[in-house]
């Protein structure tokens, strides 16, 4: 054999291999799974920091009745106690974990070795290979510790190439498996988020466990969830402050800066409402996103295992990156409806 | 639909804007008070409303919860064959090694 018939021979093996029909994981579909799992991880924050938001919401509702009382001279006992209890809080907290653990496993797996990485791996290893004959023209020197394990990892990286079309089958497998799991959940807490009004006379407040996400036009909410929580705190806070007003103006000498205040606080909360509402209708238009998104990377995994053909693809949309807009949307416009009203805070 | 819900919910609603509607200035100081206590505790009891049809749905988070945690047996699946092709990389090594060394000694 001559030294350049060897020089080819493994990087022509592997791009044998690389160029096998499911071989080669396309670097589009990586980055489309990483940044949808980083995307579910923000995602999970934001529906977590609503919970938040209503309890801290909920408070300022009972805490502003109670410092009215006791201006008032009243004595009411203060024992405002949270609207979820622990475990409530703790379930809907582990199942959004649960689903970030899984999407970055799906990341973890397809990315963990690129075909780019193990190319590259590959020449590393026939380079290595050369230097052993190199090496070993002196006949006393032997490969160093730290040579073996350079050529085992390069070995490794090697036989890895060979693993592909299983993993990919297998995570094919594994996400076509999770698809009802993904549809539920966004169901659940698409219903747990809720309205703000009553969408129809033949409204409802919850759903079967056999719903299909694509009937949302026709799911027809009743008031209530998170966002019928945060109306109803916005509302008892609102008649409080109307109640200071009224007070206010009663007096012999009404003082007009003391109006003022409370005219501006009731527009506050009003506004308030209105904007923490519209976040929280964002917030399910990103669950709906999140279920597609998931779709068409179950799709394109089958499709990267040869169990489905690219004709499967329907239409140009982009759900991914649709889903990563929504959820940067909601990221960058995401003021804690806390910090929005301490910028007048109850006196 | 459950009319059920809609009439109990309504109910609670009318009782807030009666209240709501009770002119607080005329009334003496005590029952301004009361007043304020009746706001209080009709708020709390519309609150306790929707949380009750919220939280009847915690086995339902739980159950998924264990769905997808399942899922991490198939993962592990995946980390083993890597394993595995590690191992195959260490025969291949120690065998090549084997080889290479024994062709510079011809």
């Amino acid at each position: 054999m001559t030294h350049s018939w060897r020089n080819c021979l493994l990087p022509v093996l592997l791009l044998f291999l690389l160029c096998g029909c499911g071989v080669v994981t396309d670097p589009r579909l990586v980055s489309d799974i990483s940044r949808y799992a980083r995307s579910v991880q923000t995602l999970a924050k934001i529906l977590e920091s609503h919970y938040d938001d209503t309890e801290a919401l909920h408070r300022r509702a009972l805490r502003d009745n109670l410092d009215l009382q006791f201006e008032l001279g009243g004595r009411p006992e203060v024992n405002i106690r949270p609207l979820f209890q622990p475990e409530e809080r703790s379930s809907r907290k582990a199942l959004l974990e649960a689903m970030t653990v899984y999407v970055f496993q799906l990341s973890d797996a397809l990315a963990g070795d690129t075909p780019e990485g193990l190319i590259q791996t590959g020449y590393q290893a026939a380079a290595k290979l050369k230097n052993l004959r190199a090496d070993a023209v002196n006949l006393s020197h032997s490969l160093t510790r730290f040579q073996t394990r350079e050529l085992i990892t390069s070995l490794s990286g090697f036989s890895k190439i060979l693993l592909l079309p299983k993993r990919n089958k297998a995570l094919a497998r594994i996400s076509k498996r999770a698809e009802p799991y993904v549809r539920e959940l966004v169901i659940l807490f698409y219903i747990d988020i809720g309205s703000s009004r009553n969408e129809n006379r033949e409204c409802r407040y919850s759903v079967s466990n056999g719903f299909d996400i694509r009937d949302l036009n026709t799911l027809d909410l009743c008031e209530g969830g998170l966002r019928g929580l945060v109306k109803n705190a916005f509302e008892a806070d609102r008649i409080t402050w109307q109640q200071r007003l009224n007070l206010a103006m009663a007096k012999e000498r009404p003082d007009p800066s003391e109006r003022r205040r409370i005219i501006d606080r009731i527009f506050m909360l009003e506004q308030a409402r209105k904007e923490e509402d519209a976040v929280l209708e964002a917030t399910q238009a990103a669950l709906v996103a999140m279920l597609l998104a998931h779709e068409a990377l179950s799709l394109d995994l089958a499709i990267q295992s040869g169990e489905k053909s690219l004709s499967a693809r329907t239409g140009f949309a982009d759900p991914v990156s649709r889903f990563v807009a929504e959820v940067q949307g909601l990221a960058a416009n995401r003021i804690s409806v806390t910090d929005r009203l301490r910028s007048g805070k109850s006196e | 639909m459950s009319l059920s819900y809609q009439d109990a919910y309504n109910r609670l609603l009318d009782s807030r804007e009666k209240l709501a509607s009770q002119d607080i200035t005329v009334l003496p100081r005590q029952e301004q008070i009361r007043l304020l206590q009746a706001q209080q505790a009709v708020y709390s009891e519309i609150q306790a409303f929707l949380i009750d049809h919220m939280t009847d749905r915690k086995d339902r988070f739980s159950i998924l919860t264990e769905k997808f945690r399942h899922s991490r047996r198939d993962f592990q699946d995946i980390r083993q064959w890597a394993v595995e092709a590690s191992k195959t990389g260490e025969m291949v090594g120690g065998l090549l090694k084997g080889v290479s060394l024994a062709l510079t000694l011809l």
